[in-house]
Formats: C-alpha cells, structure tokens, sequence
C-alpha cells in the first residue's frame, strides 16, 4: 500500500466497495511523509493524530452506512493562509506564528463536511506572495521531482506534498499564478475557478479582487470532486457569486470532439517566449487534442505586459493595503522577498490604481469578446521547468510577465495540466482558460487531454518502492 | 529600468507609507521602483473606459 499512488476518484472508487481502507490510506501518505520530508518541506503543521482519528472514524462510518461522498476518507492538505479552527495557521509568517483561529475557513468546513482526512497546514510563500525565502520560521518547500529546483509559488506546499504522494489532494489560492504555477513545476492539474466561485470567507487575503481559491491534485478530474466540494454561495464572502454549483465532472465524459480551443500563440512566443521544449509540448498537445477532434484556431489578445502592468499595479496596491499597519508596527516581522514587495505597493499612486482598474475592464471586455467562438484558451502556465530554487530572481516578473495574470484579471477560470517533461526530467505545462462559471468545459478539456496522454502515469522518482533521494 | 524620479523623491513616497526603511532597502527598492512606473505608464495609456468604480447606492431595507 505505502508505494502506491492512487488519485482521489481511484481511492473513493475502493472505499466505497470497501477495497480501500481510510486507515490504510492515510498510513501510507503518513509513512510517505516520515520517509520524505526532511527532504521536501511540505508541512507546516502535520495533524498526524487527527488524520488518523478522522481516517478511523471515515472507516467506521462508511462500514455503517456507506460513503458520504468522494472525499470521504481521502487525505488532503490545505495551504497554511486556510484558517482551521484550533490549528494554527500561519501563513508561513513569523507574524503568524502563534495565530491559532477559532473558526474553519467555510471551504474548511464544506472539505471537512464531505469527509475528507486534514493530514496536515502546508508550506506557503509568506501571505500568498514572493518566494522562495529562506528567512522564515520555516524552510521553503521542495521540489519532488528534484529537491534542488523550486516547486513555484504561491502554493508551494499544496505543490509538493500533492506530486510527493503525501496527500491526494489540496488546496492553494491564486492572487497571480499561485495554483497554476506550483501545479505546473510539480507536475500536477490546478485549477484557479471563475472569481466568485469559491468562498474566501477565513481565507488569510492578499489582493481582495484578485484573490481566488481553488484546488490542486493530480488530474483533473480530482480538481473537478474538489471543486465541487469547495463551491457555492456564501454570505460571508462579500464577492463570492449566488450561483448554483453544476456537476464540475458533468462534462468529463464527452473527449474532446467538437472542443473550440483558441492559442494565444503570441503570449508565448513573443510576449514572453518560452524555451523550446515548452513551445514544441504545447504544440503537440495541441496536435493531440485537434486529433481527437477538437477544433484549433489562433486567437489574438493585447500583449502581456499589458496584462501584467494592469495586474501587478492592483495586486501591489491592495496587498499593501492588506498589510500597511503590520508593516508600521512589526516591519522586522516579514521576510525580506514579501516585504520588500509590499513596500513597493505604497509607492503607487491612487489614480494609477484607478487606471488599472479601468483598464481592467477593458481588458476583460475584450477577452470576453475574444472567446465568443471558442470554448477554452491555451497557452503557456511557465516557461519551462523548473528553476533552481536558489536561482530564482527576486524581481523576476518585471522582466518577464506572467501568463497567470489575464485570468486574474478577468476572473476567468484558468487551469494548468503537464504537457510532459523536459530534458531535465522535470514536468513541462500548458495553460487552458475556460469562460466564467464554465468550469466543468474547463475541466473537459484537461480531463479529455490527461485521457489521451502518458503523462499521469509518471511519478517523482524517488517514490519509486524502495528509491532514496540523493 | 532606470526611476525619472530621483532617489530622495522615492524615499518621500516611502516615508509617507509611515515605515521606517533601512537605507540599503531603499537602495534596492529605488533600484526597481522604475519597473512601477513603467507599469503606471502602460495602464495610463489605455483608452476612456467607463469608470470601474461606480458606486450604488444601498436603498433602505423594506
């Protein structure tokens, strides 16, 4: 059992004719985690405890009187920004370090509901921004396909422990990138949902407009039971939308016949060009979805930089705003890559957050205008593998733009799915965005492109039975 | 990318955020603060959208 990596539908599949026990389950992610992560650091607070009372009394219910759901006895994660009651969460702050809420986050509580196992609060960069620092409390997470390289960010925990097999599933937030990227770098499905989708209410905030949570695992279709899981109206979030909640799976069935998919071939060619294996992955997958009858054609945006001096002016602003009194009061508190960041959101001036908020409209207007005959966007989630983690450049995004920020912009429902591996063994990514509340033709699409690809049948190396990490 | 504002008008608009910075941080900060600028450039440079902040106002519960 230990070196087996079962997805969330393949688990809740066994548990539910009772193939599978709970227990067993989250033995196994336990035994992973003792093995493994003095290596990855993927926890800030493992519940080993609890995870194995809640695995026990999942089985015993289950024994009684059959699963709640497909989360039910499944092991999760949750980034360490998602308060729990009676569980620290820290945001993997020292100005957090002791902050234990007395309330779950309502998607705390609704993951809970269904059943899932809490294995433990995971590695974050500090309040959803900047990363990886290494002068915190608590080291960077790691890498599982190669502990030297960086797992990206901000979710990085979510990242690694979800592709290091120590939980089935987890959750992340996405203020600029933050489930899309760590999902691409470790390997994984990411899906950041349409804004409003998913409630924030006892969510630590970053950038109120921007800020969207939403879940990682390792295929799509385990974003979809996570997913649904976590959507729905809820008052306590000013912005979560009054929507019902489709059957995020509901569509997973019908392939790719008849898919519209619009590449924003210019994002990532000449906007920001990728390295060649990237390029050439994104092509193929491209190949293979139009061989399994989906319809391919170019689509053209404004540039990314635009996309991102609109993005970066907002989320520096409202992150600022989010945090001016701590840093007033406990400016030592913060790491340097967060702090530094934060100050430079004070510097901005009002009506230039007005105008990027202007321009915002504009350019999900014409986004909205873009996809009107198309069903789903693609397009790069990085660049190529992943970076060493002591090679990543503190200013990096103002060199080159991010392919994250017109879905944060927008509120578009944007996911990443690995398009395979590069030369250094690591995994490669594309990016689909879906149309607003679309999720389900979203998830289609990654779904029908992991169905007709190897890629979700490789593993890090070193959870081979038996291997080490070197 | 170089600031066209000079480094003591950048140390202003830190201090009036009300944080105490070190000097070598401001260095830093001063020595990214033209990527901002160039950000605020881009976004002013766009067209007269409607104003993305309107404001309803909240009628009196019935």
């Amino acid at each position: 059992m230990s070196d087996v990596f079962p997805t969330i539908a393949e688990a809740a599949e066994q548990i539910a004719r009772k193939a599978l026990s709970p227990v067993e389950l989250t033995q196994a992610c336990l035994d992973r985690i003792a093995r493994h992560e003095d290596t990855l650091h993927c926890f800030i607070t493992l519940t080993a405890e609890r995870a194995l009372q809640e695995a026990r009394a999942a089985e015993k219910e289950i024994a009684k009187s059959g699963a709640r759901g497909p989360l039910h006895g499944i092991p999760i994660g949750l980034k360490d920004i998602y308060e729990t009651k009676g569980i620290r969460t820290t945001a993997h702050s020292r100005q957090l370090e002791h902050h234990v809420p007395d309330a779950d986050a309502t998607t705390v509580r609704k993951l809970s509901d269904a059943g899932a196992v809490l294995m433990g609060k995971l590695a974050t960069h500090e309040f959803a921004l900047g990363g990886p620092s290494f002068d915190l409390p608590w080291p960077p997470a790691r890498n599982p396909w190669d502990p030297t390289r960086f797992t990206g960010g901000s979710s990085s925990g979510t990242g690694a422990a979800i592709a290091a097999g120590f939980v089935l599933g987890g959750t992340g937030s996405d203020t600029g990138g933050s489930i899309r990227t760590p999902s691409a770098y470790c390997g994984l499905s990411g899906i950041k949902p349409t804004y409003g989708r998913v409630s924030k209410a006892g969510i630590l905030p970053l950038s109120f407009s921007l800020d969207t949570a939403g879940p990682m695992a390792w295929t799509a279709e385990d974003c979809a039971i996570l997913l649904e899981c976590m959507s729905g109206y809820d008052p306590a979030d000013p912005a979560c939308a009054d929507r019902p909640v489709p059957a995020m799976r509901g569509e997973l069935g019908r392939g790719a016949a008849g898919l519209r998919i619009g590449v924003v071939r210019h994002f990532f060619e000449r906007d920001n060009p990728v390295g060649e294996p990237t390029r050439q992955a994104i092509d193929t997958a491209l190949e293979t979805l139009a061989g399994a009858g989906a319809k391919v054609r170019e689509i053209t945006l404004p540039p990314l930089a635009e996309w991102y001096a609109c993005g970066s002016l907002i989320n520096l602003s409202e992150s600022f705003d989010v945090h001016a009194e701590r840093l007033r009061t406990n400016f030592a508190g913060y790491g340097e890559l967060l702090r530094d960041r934060l100050l430079l959101g004070s510097t901005i001036a009002s009506s230039d957050y007005v105008h990027a908020t202007r321009r915002r409209r504009e350019f999900a207007t014409l986004l909205a205008a873009a996809m009107r005959h198309v069903d789903v966007l693609a397009f790069a989630t990085v660049t190529g593998e992943a970076p060493p983690i002591d090679g990543v450049p503190k200013w990096g995004n103002f060199e080159k733009p991010s392919f994250a920020m017109p879905a944060n912009l927008s509120g578009y429902p944007a996911m990443s799915v690995c398009t395979g591996f590069g030369p250094a063994g690591l995994p490669l990514a594309m990016q689909l965005v879906g149309k607003p509340f679309a999720e389900p033709t979203l998830l289609r699409a990654a779904h029908a492109y992991e169905q007709l690809t190897p890629w979700r049948e490789r593993r890090p190396a070193f959870a081979a039975p038996g291997a080490v990490i070197p | 990318m170089e600031a066209t504002i000079s480094r003591e008008e950048f140390a202003f608009l830190i201090r009036r955020a009300g944080v105490t910075v070190p000097e070598a941080t401001l260095d830093e900060l001063y020595g990214v603060y033209g990527h901002i600028e160039a950000s605020a450039r881009r976004v002013r440079a766009g067209g007269d959208a409607e104003p993305a902040h309107v404001f309803a106002p909240i009628e009196e519960p019935t």
